[in-house]
């Protein structure tokens, strides 16, 4: 599979009817899931602050999904020196930056009446995918500020595998610092007792999530070849 | 479950209902909504832009 | 070993001289927390309460101070291509260039943490293990940094690049020191957040050096 994706013909061969198909079956089941997330009962803590559930908690499943793509696409690249690879870490790390902005901002907006706060502390959830955007940006500023591209895609594969590892640490020490400093107990719904009511709708719309990120993956990895390819025929163009 | 679906209106209503907490519910739907939006158009529209850049070079090359 | 020993005397004595070497932490590390008091009001009971805990984020800032000549001084005239061909893998002359550039920064910042931690109105009983903490802690930051340092090479313009890119790696041995730190003031177990920056620190220390070979050899391709 991977081998014989590797090869950008057969890549935008493929990409070309799995973006859609992906993007179809994103649609579906997000809608699906919040549609059935819309309609669950008011939860007897949250009330309907519950609802924000079914998109806050699937937005940072995706963003920590994207940053294992961003440092698998790394890695491959590393190894393996396969140009496609490149790309695919190239396009993943602004929607990885992108779901993550969107999770920090909705888990805030259920934050607010929940805790009367907009941000606590707290929360370990909360302060990890912080820290998770502040990588998305780190890679981003440091892909961005290296005119050479060549030079570039090696360093942020370099700082995007430093990440990787550093990920599950940091999660570690986050998890850890909260248990010593929760003062009162905050309950939160995601932990392992969720009723089925909640549970599907919630799966249904991480599924739907993980699919929209899938498709517009793809798409982007598609334009990178696309980029890749003018800029190639531009510089033939200029030395004929 | 909240409803038996009876009247479009109701059901939809019953989905549509946040409470006192509408405030906070509406606008995260809304963040995420335009997250996807600007995610949306940034991917076909950079998806087309090159698209179209490489096919013109490729079919000046042609000729 | 005589290789090793021209390089650590190289080194050092390039650390040292680099933007006035040791002067320069202490110096931001001591102005830094001068402000304080005058940003939050001298009160002593409210200093007190974040006195070890500001002392060490600080900490972890000054060490990001110094970083960005820290390779790109030898990139620039050339001397990092001759440490490429040289007897020494690129790996070991990165892991001597960050121990140097610990005894610029990470020692004499543990040296000055306790007194400046104190004098913000920490307990002095806490001042040797702000002492170990500075010192362990000191050494995964120099290591991170030098880790960012090697990646902005490509980029030429290091500074806050650096610090952008490397912040949000030190969560981990920033939580476990100021725990440890935290703890020990007020009489809770210690040893568990010590032992972890500890592990934390020599895991850096034999990783990322692989890291920075491959920006350096990256950024002189």
């Amino acid at each position: 599979m991977f081998a014989a994706l590797a090869n950008p013909h057969r890549f935008l061969a493929f990409s070309r009817w799995a973006a859609p198909i992906l993007a179809v079956v994103a649609t579906g089941l997000i809608a699906w899931g919040v549609w059935l997330g819309l309609n669950v009962p008011p939860d007897y803590q949250q009330g309907e602050t519950v609802k924000i559930m079914f998109i806050h908690v699937p937005a940072a499943w995706t963003s920590m999904l994207a940053y294992a793509c961003l440092g698998g696409s790394s890695f491959i690249s590393l190894v393996f020196r396969h140009a496609l690879a490149d790309a695919a870490a190239k396009a993943c790390a602004p929607l990885g930056a992108a779901f993550t902005g969107m999770s920090l901002v909705t888990g805030s907006l259920w934050g607010r009446p929940m805790w009367g706060a907009w941000w606590v502390w707290g929360d370990a959830r909360l302060v990890s995918v912080l820290v998770l955007f502040l990588l998305f940006l780190g890679y981003l500023a440091l892909r961005a500020s290296i005119d050479d591209e060549a030079k570039g895609a090696r360093a942020a594969e370099i700082l995007a595998l430093v990440g990787l590892i550093n990920l599950p640490i940091i999660k570690f020490s986050v998890d850890w610092w909260n248990t010593l400093h929760q003062g009162d107990s905050i309950m939160r719904a995601g932990g392992s007792a969720l009723a089925p009511v909640y549970m599907t709708p919630l799966l249904l719309a991480g599924a739907g999530f993980s699919a929209a990120f899938g498709a517009m993956w793809l798409v982007r990895i598609r334009a990178e070849i696309w980029r890749r390819r003018a800029n190639s025929l531009a510089l033939q163009a200029a030395l004929a | 479950m909240t409803t038996s679906p009876t009247d479009a209106h109701a059901v939809v209503a019953g989905a549509l209902t946040a409470g006192k907490y509408a405030a906070y519910v509406w606008p995260a739907y809304g963040v995420t909504l335009v997250g996807f939006v600007w995610m949306i158009l940034d991917t076909v529209l950079r998806a087309r832009t090159w698209r179209r850049k490489a096919d013109r070079l490729e079919q000046a090359r042609g000729h | 070993m005589s290789v090793v020993g021209v390089l650590v005397r190289r080194e050092m004595s390039l650390a040292w001289a680099r933007g006035g070497g040791a002067l320069l932490a202490v110096g931001f590390f001591a102005a830094a927390t001068v402000m304080l008091p005058l940003a939050l009001g001298p009160a002593p009971a409210r200093l007190a309460a974040v006195s070890g805990g500001v002392t060490w984020v600080v900490l972890a800032l000054a060490s990001l101070l110094s970083l960005d000549r820290m390779f790109e001084r030898d990139f620039d005239d050339g001397a990092l291509d001759l440490l490429a061909l040289g007897p020494l893998p690129l790996e070991v002359v990165a892991t001597i260039k960050c121990l140097a550039q610990w005894t610029v920064s990470g020692a004499p910042l543990a040296l000055a943490a306790p007194i400046v931690a104190v004098a913000l109105g920490a307990k002095p009983a806490a001042a040797p293990m702000i002492f170990v903490a500075a010192g362990l802690g000191g050494l995964a930051f120099a290591f991170l940094g030098g880790t960012g340092a090697a990646l902005a090479l490509a980029s030429r313009r290091g500074g806050v690049l650096i610090a952008v890119v490397v912040l949000p790696l030190l969560t981990p041995p920033v939580i476990f020191g100021g725990v440890a730190i935290e703890n020990y003031t007020s009489g809770l177990p210690w040893l568990t957040p010590l032992c972890l920056l500890a592990g934390y620190a020599l895991g850096a220390v034999a990783l990322t050096p692989f890291a920075m070979a491959g920006a350096c050899r990256n950024a002189q391709s």
